[in-house]
């Protein structure tokens, strides 16, 4: 399969900041003369996304992934590097290049306050050219799937969060777009709603083939809903692959939980890398590189009266916080 | 007093985070005061008269010139300030803070003020100066005119604080604003001389305290020949006092009102 | 070209359908708001009637004659406020909260999205004045139109749209350029209130001001002297320089919006 819908290479972009001084003296005297630096907000961003895919965008906050999504969506042009998208160079095309593109911001609404959804959707319809029957067709299979029914006539000041995003989701996606950027589309939901969400999400993907770009703070979007992965931190791409080999990137640590028959003296764990240990329990991490599993294995075996063991991979949360703070 | 200082730092220190802004109104105000020139200059020469209303062609001039500089040293916002605190229901969170709302939003006024004489006052009435002199001014009359500047914004503070709360009452006082508004500019005297009214609105606006926002500080400014002595003086800052504690106490009397219904009601 | 055109006209037509019904959920306001406005719009002429009955007025203007400025002058407030009244408040809206972004992702050009969003429909209030004022002076004045008069008065109200959407375009470059604009407006207003006084009492060199470079004279003086039959040629070039602002404000427009797109976020 190597069908890119998108590809990102070499993006750069820098910022000119304005040092803020402190002290009341030395901000008045920058109102005659300012000192600038520039910072490098995206620094040579590369990765391609193939069409159908579920790609998830993630990184810690200010690391640049809007500053990325923006220029991919044609609002900011880069520094520097080159952007291939539904076969468009965002910025140089932007208006035909949009009408293909649907971009949900989970923190910002498209919809108008006051009025119901359906009179938000009726304006998109009207800015995307879409035909009444075309409409009239996408509109009541919107309706059906995300159970909106009773939703869409109603003020949207008066809904939930939840219905909210939902009718969000519509906008971004009735007229057909092939590929749909959602910034944090599950910000703030409770449980249910953010499972209705992806579930929709899928379903879009599988039937109709969209290709989703997704940003998120939350790992069980990243579980549940992305093939692959890129994350970027302090304006790089620290890490794109697959999420399997996102789960298993330290493939020379893991993780053994033992259940002891009787308690263990904290004193005899000494030598190992201890993550928690109770009289009863132990979590212990171990390397990999110079001993096989095995070998690690029988040596716990026969040194503790071990009642239960288990062994996991370094969780998710684990790895993510190492590639944030790395 | 330490909630002042800090105030005015922070509004000093926003206001110079943004010269542009204040680049546009030191260009924009005198192009005004230019226009406004040939504006009377022609309504004088016109007329045949070296006054119209007791006020000459300079001090008509600087009449509406000083319109402006009176916006400058009284304008804030606590009317809308209150009334979104009262409509938004963020009244609960703002009762936790551990000072006054008053004196935290006086204290805002006040700040926002400073920084509007430093860099708005100071720089257009250098240029004003230098564009058409104001032969009239003199150290006395500008003294003057700063006391009775200072109790003008302390009324038209109160003033607003007060429609502020009455959001209370309406729900929604954008109505009330624009009422309000329509009536300082008109009744208050910075749309036209209130010279100009007929008589009996005159009368009326002897009876509001509009006219101390405006009309009056403008007067005292231009050293029109009735606020020369010292009696007017005098008799213009205690009606200003009148007005000042009069509307406080009002202020007083609906916050208790706006307390109680916080408390039961829960905000 | 046209069909962004065509389809732009039929945006503003859908912002203009749910403006009106957005207006309607808060009917009571509407209306007071409506009352009220009425009533602060018949300011501007009560303050021109007091400045005629006690002194000798403006030269070349008796009260009937100033009277029906105003009264254009309103209609027209009216109608610019009706047309464009929400714009301010909306780009300032959109800078405050970053929404400013959301333009960009429409297929259309961000300008003409914005220009779209632009009715409001309390702007009538003034328009409603307005009429009244004009009604009352006109049937004390009598004025003979030509079909002359006809074409140069949707020559001048043509003209004068378009000055105000330039101003407009410019106003929103300022914004977002400077993104901190609490007085932005009230600076243009003072600017703009020139075109509140019968330009022929200025001196020449501000009158021809008036007629070309900030051809203000359109809004209320032209129409006005079209009424009482005597609009001079220089309502052409008014009408001309017009838009020739308006194509200047569109190249500010697309600077700023550069500018904003290559450094901003």
């Amino acid at each position: 399969m190597n069908d890119p819908i998108i590809e990102v290479k070499n993006l750069t972009k820098t910022f000119k900041k304005i040092k803020k001084k402190e002290g009341f003296f030395s901000s008045l005297g920058s109102l005659f003369n300012r000192e600038s630096e520039l910072i490098k907000g995206v620094d040579d961003v590369s990765f391609t996304i193939q069409r159908g895919e579920i790609r998830g965008l993630i990184g810690p906050n200010g690391a640049g992934k809007s500053t990325t999504i923006k220029m991919m969506s044609g609002i900011l042009h880069p520094t520097d590097g080159h952007i291939q998208s539904l076969g468009h160079i965002p910025w140089m095309e932007r208006e035909q290049y949009v009408r293909k593109l649907g971009v949900l911001f989970g923190q910002k609404s498209q919809l108008w306050w006051d009025l119901p959804p359906i009179d938000t959707f009726a304006l998109n319809k009207e800015m995307y050219k879409i035909p009444d029957q075309r409409y009239k067709e996408r509109l009541d299979y919107f309706i059906e799937l995300l159970e909106i029914g009773h939703v869409v006539h109603q003020p949207v000041r008066t809904l939930s969060l939840g219905e909210r995003m939902k009718c969000e989701l519509v906008c971004a996606l009735l007229h057909e777009p092939p590929l749909i950027f959602l910034d944090e589309p599950t910000i703030g939901l409770d449980i249910v709603s953010k499972e209705n969400i992806r579930a929709f999400i899928k379903q879009m993907n599988k039937e109709h083939g969209t290709t989703f770009l997704i940003t998120t703070h939350d790992l069980a979007d990243l579980e549940n809903l992305c093939d692959n992965v890129t994350i970027i931190n302090k304006g790089k791409v620290v890490f794109d692959d697959t999420m399997q080999n996102l789960s298993t990137y330290f493939e020379n640590s893991k993780i053994i939980d033992v259940k002891f028959a009787s308690p263990v003296p904290a004193s005899l764990l000494e030598g190992y890398k201890v993550l928690e240990s109770q009289p009863l329990s132990a979590m212990i991490e171990i390397d990999l590189s110079n001993q096989t599993i095995k070998q690690a294995f029988s040596d716990i075996l026969d040194r503790f009266p071990v009642i239960d063991i288990n062994i996991t991979n370094i969780p998710i949360e684990q790895v993510i916080k190492h590639l944030y703070t790395a | 007093m330490r909630i002042f200082l800090k105030a005015i730092q922070m509004n000093l220190k926003m206001f110079i985070a943004y010269p542009k802004g204040f680049a546009i109104s030191i260009i924009i105000f005198p192009f005004v005061l230019l226009l406004n020139i040939y504006l009377f200059k022609s309504i004088y020469a016109y007329n045949g008269t070296s006054h119209i209303k007791g006020y000459d062609l300079s001090q008509m001039i600087w009449y509406y010139a000083v319109t402006t500089f009176v916006w400058v040293f009284t304008f804030n916002f606590a009317d809308r300030r209150m009334a979104n605190y009262i409509l938004s229901g963020q009244m609960g969170t703002m009762l936790l803070r551990p000072m006054s709302l008053f004196r935290f939003e006086l204290a805002n006024a006040i700040a926002l003020r400073i920084t509007g004489v430093l860099f708005e006052f100071v720089p257009n009435m250098i240029v004003y100066w230098l564009m058409y002199p104001p032969a009239f001014l003199t150290w006395t009359s500008f003294g003057k005119f700063l006391a009775i500047i200072a109790m003008a914004f302390c009324l038209h503070f109160l003033i607003n604080y007060l429609i502020g709360l009455s959001a209370l009452i309406t729900q929604n006082n954008g109505g009330v604003t624009a009422v309000k508004g329509a009536l300082v500019v008109l009744l208050g005297g910075s749309l036209i001389p209130l010279d100009f009214l007929p008589g009996w609105l005159q009368r009326i606006c002897d009876a509001l305290p509009f006219k101390y926002i405006f009309y009056e500080p403008i007067r005292f400014f231009i050293n029109h020949p009735d606020t020369q002595s010292g009696s007017a003086f005098v008799q213009v800052l205690l009606i200003q006092l009148a007005w000042i504690l009069g509307l406080y106490a009002a202020c007083r009397a609906v916050w208790a009102l706006l307390i109680k219904k916080v408390v039961v009601a829960g905000g | 070209m046209t069909a962004t055109l065509s389809g732009l006209m039929r945006l503003y037509v859908w912002h203009m359908k749910l403006s009106v019904s957005r207006a309607m959920i808060y009917r009571f306001d509407f209306l007071t708001g409506l009352f009220i406005s009425v009533l602060v719009s018949g300011l501007g002429p009560f303050v021109q009637y007091l400045f005629f009955t006690q002194t000798r007025g403006y030269p070349g203007w008796t009260i009937h004659e100033i009277l029906l400025f105003q009264g254009v002058l309103l209609l027209w407030l009216g109608i610019r406020d009706t047309l464009f009244g929400a714009i301010r408040g909306s780009v300032m809206d959109m800078v405050w909260k970053g929404d400013f972004d959301r333009l960009l992702l429409k297929p259309y050009p961000p300008i003409g999205v914005l220009l779209c969003s632009g009715f409001q429909l309390s702007g009538i209030g003034s328009l409603i004045a307005g009429a009244l004022f004009m009604g009352y002076s006109l049937s004390k004045l009598h004025p003979h139109l030509t079909a002359v008069s006809y074409l140069q008065l949707i020559v001048a109200v043509l003209g004068g749209v378009i000055l105000f959407m330039a101003i407009t375009v410019l106003y929103c470059s300022i914004v977002i350029m400077l993104v901190q604009m609490s007085r932005i407006s009230e600076m243009l207003d003072r600017i703009t209130d020139f075109g509140n006084y019968p330009a022929n009492i200025f001196p020449l060199i501000l009158k021809t001001v008036m007629v070309t470079v900030l051809p203000f004279a359109l809004w209320g003086f032209y129409p006005a002297q079209i009424l009482l039959g005597r609009a001079d040629g220089m309502l052409w070039s008014a009408a001309g320089c017009s838009i020739v602002l308006f194509g200047l404000s569109v190249v500010v427009w697309n600077r700023c919006l550069r500018n904003y797109t290559s450094a901003g976020g």
